[in-house]
């Protein structure tokens, strides 16, 4: 390895770290293209196929007419890709159904894709807000710092699962009707208590940073402070501020996935890991344990946060430059 | 205000500026016990945010607690208003929450309506507190020693695999893993009851799926500190004198590698805490933490508010023993 190597180049020499990535690429495209992939519609109920078992044959299915009906009414690019490609092709329900006869598989795509969106808003929440004070506290540096950091330091201590619960219950019972908007201020209120390792992680970055070269060139130069902060300390922040995330986002998921599973986060008819898994944890018994139910969304929600904690890892080694490179 | 509420803020007040002060002065000669004070004097301001935030959002949301029941007679819901002290001024209610919280008196509790939400968590806490113990005991006993085979035997097929193990333990979640222990020792083998709360069997089961995530967090950190410990001169003397290779583990690589790991204790028990919400309610497990989601879900603000103290004040308090004795062993740290 040559010593121009860029952390990036360092970051994809690592073969485990090149597996997660690609997993992670295929999953999220998985999630983003549901809607052209021949997949089954996830709340279409069909009680003559109640708790199917996982089976591999037979793998693809002709849509029901009324279901045809319905994708050939649907309007906007996805739906139509999706007639041109697949036609009436449905994929089966590969992972089995539901208490409803609900497939499986599709049921799953759709709750990865919301588990997906949670961890991508509550990571911008975590950025501006963790961003914003580590920096601030940082450059500030001297009394204001040590004030911000005590600050931090209490917030540290709130034990935030309860208070999102208390959120979650605040929310339920607010105006807000539109199940969307509830979804994502969901989303958002995880970021809103996840912030503090960004936050720390990017104020003793800054900190280093402050007293660096290029910033007293900058201000010789008669740069304005805010012209300083965001031109030349910000772009430095970067790598730290990836760093953390690969630390915040997957507690963010598990943290999802555990107040939905508890009933406390995303509600139906929306679909996330943690309701499906919630769902299946309602169908298990010791006569029939139908684990297939829990274990599709578990092993879909275990696999998502081992390519990313394998990546994090990854991450954070290239990131760091006293390590020795083997 | 009452008096009572009066003596109580002041009390609590003048016991953190106390504390404070102590500590600051006994940080040159004792400064671990320094460490503590200070530490323990910033206890009462985390109670007192996290209940303002608590309380805010418990009195934000829309409509009572009593409003479940469309039939009620308006009379009796303000009788129950009334009795509640939900009809005060919000100040008031607040100050009056807030000391009764210091003095851990939370109050009757709204959906139990002849019990008080402190005697409903104490009998509660006994039996978090043994699942919990329980936990960190198994986290201890699997993690400390995969970690040190790991790093012993770095190079050989044991290393990987304790890393893979571990990494997949962070990444599967709690409820995953209580279901798969379930399926298998209890539906399958039938040794364990799969729910339930009463012998030492009842326990097993959520205590290890409390445990696992903790266990792979403890192996992959005693594994960093002892590969960044072993190599160390004072370690080779060791062995260059002729030490067995138990002892120059235990009593020279041992010590000097277990500081971060020590230190995780405190995080370790707010994730048991954490993990114990979902475990206790999977099991029905008549604990802390499944009072707790009841409470919230039945808008119960007595249990909920005094359940969430106990936890900010547990919390708080392992990770103070947790720095100390990181302090205590390693003396660069300055707390």
């Amino acid at each position: 390895m040559s010593r121009s190597d860029g952390p990036v180049a360092i970051l994809f020499k690592d073969t485990s770290a090149r597996i997660a990535a690609g997993i992670l690429l295929i999953l999220t495209l998985v999630a983003m293209g549901a809607d052209v992939l021949p997949l089954a519609d996830p709340g279409a109920v069909d009680t003559s196929r109640r708790f199917a078992a996982p089976g591999l044959a037979p793998a693809t299915m002709t849509l029901s007419a009324e279901d045809a009906a319905r994708l050939a009414a649907a309007p906007g690019l996805a739906p139509a890709m999706r007639r041109a490609l697949f036609g009436d092709t449905v994929i089966a329900p590969l992972f089995g159904t539901d208490e409803l006869g609900r497939c499986l598989l599709s049921r799953t795509v759709r709750g990865f894709r919301l588990s997906l969106a949670a961890a991508a808003v509550a990571a911008i929440v975590t950025l501006l807000i963790g961003t914003t004070v580590g920096a601030f506290s940082g450059w500030k540096a001297g009394r204001t710092d040590a004030l911000v950091m005590r600050f931090v330091d209490l917030a540290d201590s709130v034990p935030v699962v309860f208070i999102v619960i208390f959120a979650v219950a605040f929310l339920r019972a607010s105006g807000i009707t539109d199940p969307s908007a509830k979804v994502v201020v969901f989303f958002a209120t995880l970021g809103m208590v996840s912030w503090i390792t960004m936050a720390r992680l990017v104020r003793a970055s800054a900190l280093a940073l402050r007293s660096g070269a290029f910033i007293d060139a900058s201000r010789a130069l008669g740069m304005s402070e805010p012209r300083i902060v965001f031109r030349h300390l910000l772009p430095n922040l970067v790598p730290v501020m990836i760093v953390a995330l690969s630390l915040t986002v997957p507690r963010i998921l598990l943290f999802e996935s555990f107040l939905s599973f508890l009933g406390m986060g995303v509600e139906a008819p929306d679909l996330s890991l943690g309701t499906l898994a919630r769902s299946g944890f309602a169908a298990f018994n010791p006569v029939d344990p139908r684990v297939h139910l829990l274990l599709v969304p578990g092993i879909a929600l275990a696999v998502l946060l081992l390519a990313l904690n394998v990546l994090g890892d990854a991450v954070r080694d290239a990131a760091d430059p006293r390590l020795p490179r083997p | 205000m009452t008096a009572a509420t009066f003596g109580t803020l002041l009390t609590a007040a003048a016991a953190a500026v106390a504390a404070g002060i102590a500590g600051r002065r006994l940080a040159a000669s004792r400064p671990v016990l320094g460490f503590a004070l200070r530490r323990l004097a910033l206890v009462v301001p985390t109670v007192i945010v996290v209940h303002a935030a608590a309380f805010a959002l418990m009195r934000a949301t829309p409509g009572g607690p009593f409003d479940t029941d469309p039939r009620m007679d308006p009379v009796v819901r303000a009788e129950l208003a009334a009795r509640y002290r939900l009809d005060r001024p919000l100040l008031e209610s607040w100050l009056d929450s807030l000391a009764g919280a210091l003095r851990f008196d939370f109050g009757p509790s709204m959906a139990w309506r002849d019990a008080d939400a402190t005697d409903i968590l104490l009998s509660g806490l006994p039996v978090s507190a043994a699942l919990g113990a329980l936990a960190l005991l198994f986290a201890v006993l699997l993690g400390v020693p995969a970690g040190i085979v790991a790093a012993l035997r770095r190079g050989s097929w044991i290393d990987p695999v304790v890393r893979v193990v571990s990494s997949l333990g962070l990444a599967i979640p709690n409820f995953l893993v209580a279901t798969a222990l379930i399926a298998a020792f209890s539906f399958g083998l039938g040794w364990f009851p799969p729910a339930g709360f009463g012998t030492w069997k009842h326990a097993v089961l959520p205590a290890l799926a409390l445990s696992l995530p903790v266990a792979a967090a403890l192996a992959r950190l005693v594994r960093t500190g002892l590969l960044v410990e072993l190599p160390k001169d004072h370690v080779r003397t060791a062995r260059a004198k002729g030490l067995g290779p138990a002892r120059v583990l235990f009593v020279h690589a041992l010590p000097g590698a277990l500081g971060p790991t020590v230190a995780y204790l405190g995080p370790a028990a707010a994730t048991v805490l954490t993990g114990s919400l979902v475990i206790e309610s999977m099991a029905a497990i008549p604990g802390m933490g499944t009072h707790f989601v009841s409470a919230a879900m039945n808008r119960d603000y007595p249990l909920a508010l005094g359940a969430v103290i106990i936890y900010t004040v547990l919390v708080s308090l392992f990770n103070l023993l947790a720095d100390a004795a990181h302090a205590a062993l390693d003396p660069r740290i300055k707390p």
